[in-house]
């Protein structure tokens, strides 16, 4: 169905910062109403940050 | 998520993980809760985070309720907020899975989640174990193949590039699975080590007793995938290695041996891809 307006690019998507830039500040809540930013999430070797689409669909 | 399942692998690597989606804090709650996720799910519900990094889907028309969604994909960043490594896919369908993270950039198999060898084969000179990246998989992800060659003491074979010998070859044979070659990528291969060989004043690229050799594979979606999966939902990938062995003072012949990948396919989440945001390219 394209009624939700998901439409076919063949262009290459954005990925955003490259591989050596710095991430850009976020401050974020969590699924326990946490506030969560870079620095109080990452490991000691940092952090896999994942994008996902949703969790409800 | 299979990334769940991955956290503690990451975590052996210094790295905590976290995903962030456009959702409100109440789904990813209730949605922790159902899936048993102890990680940070982020909430970006404005797409604020999503959009500072420039990973807006701009396919998504705007007013749509999936308007403010990203282009899926997965940063590593290191302890100052340096992206080390990121894994991003032109193809919507495409996933990157956690544990081909895992093999890519941390060579490591994940042993902890006990990834059955699918196939161990002795030849004369060595051994060579068959395993795959994820024991379960769905249409659209990719795993990773990977060979486990032992060598026994004394015995090396040949890196790519060598002259005069046979390097190490690993050839699929996607045909026999009714499937094209382009879901395989070409080998991964480790550094080389420069053997001197006094006797006959030769310097050759060599690899000795352990060798790790990784490819990916896209598992097909739709037809492909029919056509591939056996009525038990299993895909079966066969190939061959091929190699000569030598050790200090002689060479013998080259030797092929069958390997061979198995991987249990599941079925769609459709709590998380609808059939009707599938990629449809014929209705373009």
């Amino acid at each position: 169905m394209l009624l939700l307006g998901v439409t076919l690019v063949a262009a290459a998507i954005s990925t955003g910062p490259s591989v050596g830039a710095k991430i850009p500040g976020f401050s974020l809540t969590d699924q326990n109403g946490r506030t969560r930013e870079f620095a109080n999430l990452k490991g000691p070797k940092g952090l896999v940050l994942v994008f996902f689409r949703s969790a409800d669909w | 998520m299979e990334l769940r399942a991955h956290v503690l692998e990451f975590q052996k690597h210094g790295l905590s993980v976290a995903a962030i989606s456009y959702d409100s804090p109440e789904i990813l709650k209730d949605f922790a809760a159902r899936r048993n996720i102890n990680f940070p799910l982020l909430s970006d519900a404005d797409s604020r985070t999503i959009r500072a990094f420039g990973i807006l889907n701009e396919t998504v028309q705007h007013g749509s309720s999936v308007y403010g969604v990203p282009n899926p994909g997965t940063y590593v960043i290191d302890a100052k907020g340096v992206i080390a490594a990121k894994y991003f896919e032109a193809e919507y369908a495409e996933r990157v899975t956690a544990s081909d993270i895992l093999v890519r950039r941390f060579g490591a198999l994940p042993a902890a989640l006990d990834v059955p060898a699918t196939n161990r084969v002795e030849g004369q000179h060595l051994r060579v174990t068959a395993s795959t990246s994820a024991r379960y998989t769905i249409g659209g992800q990719k795993i990773a193949l990977v060979l486990t060659l032992e060598m026994k003491p004394g015995i090396h074979v040949y890196a790519p590039g060598v002259q005069g010998y046979k390097p190490v070859e690993w050839e699929m044979s996607p045909g026999a699975a009714g499937l094209p070659e382009r879901l395989f990528t070409p080998v991964t291969w480790p550094p080389s080590k420069m053997l001197r060989l006094k006797a006959i004043d030769e310097t050759v690229p060599v690899y000795e007793k352990r060798l790790r050799l990784v490819r990916e594979f896209t598992v097909p979606s739709d037809q492909l995938l029919r056509t591939a999966t056996s009525s038990e939902g299993r895909i079966a990938l066969d190939g061959v290695l091929r190699y000569q062995a030598c050790d200090m003072t002689t060479c013998y012949n080259q030797e092929t041996l069958p390997v061979h990948f198995e991987v249990q396919v599941l079925r769609h989440d459709t709590e998380r891809v609808p059939e009707e945001l599938r990629r449809r390219p014929e209705t373009q």
